[in-house]
């Protein structure tokens, strides 16, 4: 994890954030997205997207535009002063959006509105809105304890943590069905060919029925939460990953933060929060069923 | 267009039948006919590998070959042959009309 995540999610002090570090590397990439939309609101969110989010940047900025979601006036407050405390980050043409901050950060609420990420920026869009003339420094302390409360079990499980080691999955038919019979969990096509990128892109399709070898988790409860939801319905489990023997990758470690079809690998597996498990997922790797 | 691509083209065409006839109406799946045509596509697979065009009619009939079988296969429990056909199928395709940049 970058430092930057790690000083956040760690619950230092926002000054001390590395914000370098925040732009270079993968799960930073959507960290300070969210920082940014939840300090300086779509100035900031902008500026992420140009720095590697710039699809997901869009559409919040288009959600966020058709959801009119302005609660306040922070806005102007907000983004002088995160530019002080940020310096260097903001590009001040890119102000002219700072008014919408509550827009935007209601835009991401609807936007992911399943994920502890979007949940947490919207609820910090809500209190800004509120607290927009007493608006401080501590406010940004604020900021850092939503987004780690937000996170919750992700900044565990994101490489800069120490706490359990737990993924979830929204059960599919084929789960259901060995979970039943007392089995662990396989991937679709335990044996086909694929390549992590290719279960990144096209793990929801049908052709992951055949080709894909490995099982899709997150380490956010709230994205499976939202994929049981608008899919089969079948519940969520838990999974201990300490009891897991076979292999875990994170596509966000792994492949480019670009843009375009070659950075969807990327894209998708950070804003799923997710750790792929090759194969297998063993029965007493379970820990509950919700 | 490439002759020998021709060939092929009028080979999967003339597979159809077998292929989408016993996927309509039983739901089933003909063995024969789809390795002859995975036989087929690997060959297209390698001969369009790094191209720039490919052939309408040849595109349009694996369009209309998989979405025939992808659509049978909703009608279909997971673990049915014709359900991970659809899969290879759809993966085939993808594979056929650009050079994917995952899985390299």
């Amino acid at each position: 994890m970058d430092v930057g995540s790690q000083m956040l999610i760690g619950g230092k002090s926002f000054s001390e954030v590395d914000w370098q570090s925040v732009r270079v590397s993968a799960l930073e990439g959507a960290i300070s997205g969210a920082i940014a939309t939840a300090t300086v609101g779509a100035s900031l969110a902008v500026t992420a997207g140009r720095e590697g989010l710039k699809l997901t940047g869009k559409q919040i900025a288009k959600q966020a535009g058709k959801t009119m979601l302005v609660h306040g006036t922070s806005g102007m407050a907000i983004n002088a002063t995160s530019q002080a405390v940020v310096k260097g980050e903001v590009n001040a043409s890119e102000v002219i959006l700072s008014g919408a901050v509550d827009s935007v950060t209601g835009g991401i609420g609807r936007v992911l509105p399943h994920t502890g990420l979007g949940k947490a920026v919207k609820t910090f869009g809500d209190n800004i809105a509120e607290k927009a003339k007493g608006f401080t420094r501590g406010a940004f302390d604020n900021t850092r304890l939503v987004l780690g409360n937000g996170r919750g079990s992700v900044g565990k499980n994101a490489g800069g943590g120490t706490g359990d080691n737990v993924v979830y999955r929204a059960l599919n038919q084929k789960d259901a069905d060995r979970l039943s019979q007392g089995l662990g969990l396989e991937a679709k096509s335990p044996d086909g060919t694929w390549a992590l990128d290719e279960h990144l892109v096209g793990g929801s399709g049908q052709a992951s029925w055949a080709n894909d070898p490995f099982i899709s988790t997150t380490t956010d409860i709230d994205v499976a939460k939202g994929f049981n939801e608008a899919g089969s319905n079948l519940g969520i489990v838990e999974i201990d990953l300490n009891k897991v023997p076979s292999p875990t990758y994170k596509g966000y470690e792994i492949y480019p933060r670009v843009n375009g079809a070659e950075g969807l690998p990327y894209h998708y597996s950070i804003w799923q929060q997710e750790t792929s498990v090759y194969q297998y997922i063993p029965y007493e790797a379970i820990k509950e069923i919700k | 267009m490439n002759d020998r691509l021709r060939e092929i083209t009028e080979e999967i065409n003339l597979l159809t039948t077998d292929i989408l006839v016993p996927a309509r109406t039983s739901k089933s799946k003909n063995d024969e006919a789809f390795t002859k045509l995975y036989v087929l596509l690997d060959e297209v697979k390698h001969i369009v590998k790094g191209t720039d065009m490919i052939n309408r009619e040849l595109a349009g009939l694996l369009f209309f070959i998989y979405t025939s079988i992808s659509a049978e296969a909703k009608h279909v429990d997971y673990t049915n042959p014709l359900f991970i056909e659809a899969g290879r199928l759809e993966d085939y395709v993808n594979k056929i009309l650009w050079d994917s940049p995952f899985g390299r």
